[in-house]
């Protein structure tokens, strides 16, 4: 690496130069203006404590939500939500679950790849009250495991319907059903 | 032993405190500058694919970061609106008060006596609230008038976000005045005490 005045030289794949040189020209901007912008970007996406590729994942979830409609509901209030219509109007809760995740895995489905791998980021990054997200292949059947500390019984339930609507929607089948508060596993089969 | 393949590198300049800052973060990440900055590209490279900008792509996932330590949950706007419906009309006495409490519990996050604390409070209330096309408040004097407006927002959804408001202003010290509420129209005036 040279150092010039203040400037280092770094090297970079000469493909994904040529990829950025051509996005900063459509933008009217030079490649050194462009790139000094986005080592500032990738020094604030750091700073949110999470790797490019994740920030990357990460971003593809909110773009999805903000074209589904995605909303923000307080969780406390969602809580309230699901234990009340829980007690009152459990079979259309769980109906209005599975249709939205029906919606989401229509979506997931078209835009990714691995619908099926897409749906831990997915998850992941728009369920922060999960701790711990996995969904794993074990030969035909697909497991989907969420863990947390603060989801209630109802609110596990109706997470599971929602699930079970994404997977639905990527046509898999329900071949194990085990929820319980705080603790979903979901086994499925396509 | 397999010759490692190797990829067509070009170099590029840039500020060296930049740099030097971003060698640091791929230490810490446990991989090469190289590494890291070509990622960085790739970066770009979806972004623009999607039609963003890398500044805005980082702006809105900060709205993640905020939305995880404000106590909100993202999901599909109409599958929140059913459920309201559906608490609303089973209980909409303890559905008001739970929207109200949470309007209190967010509200009271800030530092309350100090000025700035609302201009904050707003600001992030604005970004939680990216389904309302029109999210206003207005000061005049002592008074504060608030005007949201939805065409999406349900009757039970309008007058629970109403009670949220009302919440979140008076911890804030703001009395309530009035307030006009219909389906997907909100209207809030309310004093602040003056001590």
């Amino acid at each position: 690496m040279t150092q010039r005045k203040g400037k280092k030289l770094v090297y970079v794949n000469s493909n994904l130069v040529d990829s950025v040189a051509k996005a900063s020209h459509e933008r009217g901007e030079t490649i050194s203006k462009f790139f000094e912008d986005a080592l500032t970007h990738a020094i604030k996406v750091a700073s949110m404590g999470c790797d490019l590729k994740e920030f990357g994942q990460f971003f593809e979830v909110l773009y999805a939500q903000r074209i589904l409609g995605g909303a923000f509901v307080p969780l406390d209030v969602l809580n309230f939500l699901t234990t009340v219509t829980f007690k009152h109007s459990r079979g259309a809760l769980s109906d209005v679950w599975f249709d939205s995740g029906v919606w989401h895995g229509k979506y997931l489905k078209e835009r990714f790849v691995d619908p099926v791998l897409s749906l831990e980021v997915f998850l992941t990054a728009s369920r922060w009250d999960l701790s711990e997200v996995e969904v794993k292949r074990f030969g035909d059947v697909t497991r989907v495991r969420c863990v947390s500390t603060v989801l209630s019984e109802e609110a596990s339930q109706v997470l599971s319907r929602f699930v079970e609507g994404i997977m639905h929607s990527f046509g898999y089948k329900l071949q194990k059903n085990d929820v319980m508060k705080g603790m979903i596993i979901l086994e499925f089969s396509v | 032993m397999k010759k490692a393949a190797t990829v067509p590198r070009k170099t590029l300049v840039a500020r060296e405190d930049l740099l030097n800052k971003v060698s640091e973060i791929a230490k810490d990440q446990g991989c090469s500058l190289f590494e890291l900055v070509n990622d960085l590209f790739q970066l770009v490279i979806q972004c623009n694919k999607m039609g963003f900008v890398l500044r805005q792509t980082v702006e809105d996932c900060r709205v993640l970061e905020l939305a995880k330590s404000s106590g909100f949950i993202l999901g599909l706007e109409r599958l929140w609106y059913d459920m309201v419906d559906m608490a609303y009309m089973a209980d909409k006495s303890a559905s008001l008060k739970s929207w109200f409490d949470s309007g209190v519990w967010f509200a009271a996050r800030y530092d309350i006596v100090n000025s700035e604390s609302f201009a904050k409070f707003k600001e992030e209330l604005y970004v939680f609230t990216w389904n309302a096309p029109e999210f206003v408040f207005e000061h005049e004097g002592n008074n504060l008038f608030v005007r949201v407006t939805s065409p999406r927002f349900t009757e039970a959804y309008s007058f629970l976000f109403a009670s949220f408001l009302v919440g979140a202003l008076e911890t804030f010290g703001y009395e309530l005045v009035n307030k006009e509420v219909l389906r997907g129209m909100i209207r809030i005036n309310s004093v602040r005490n003056v001590v």
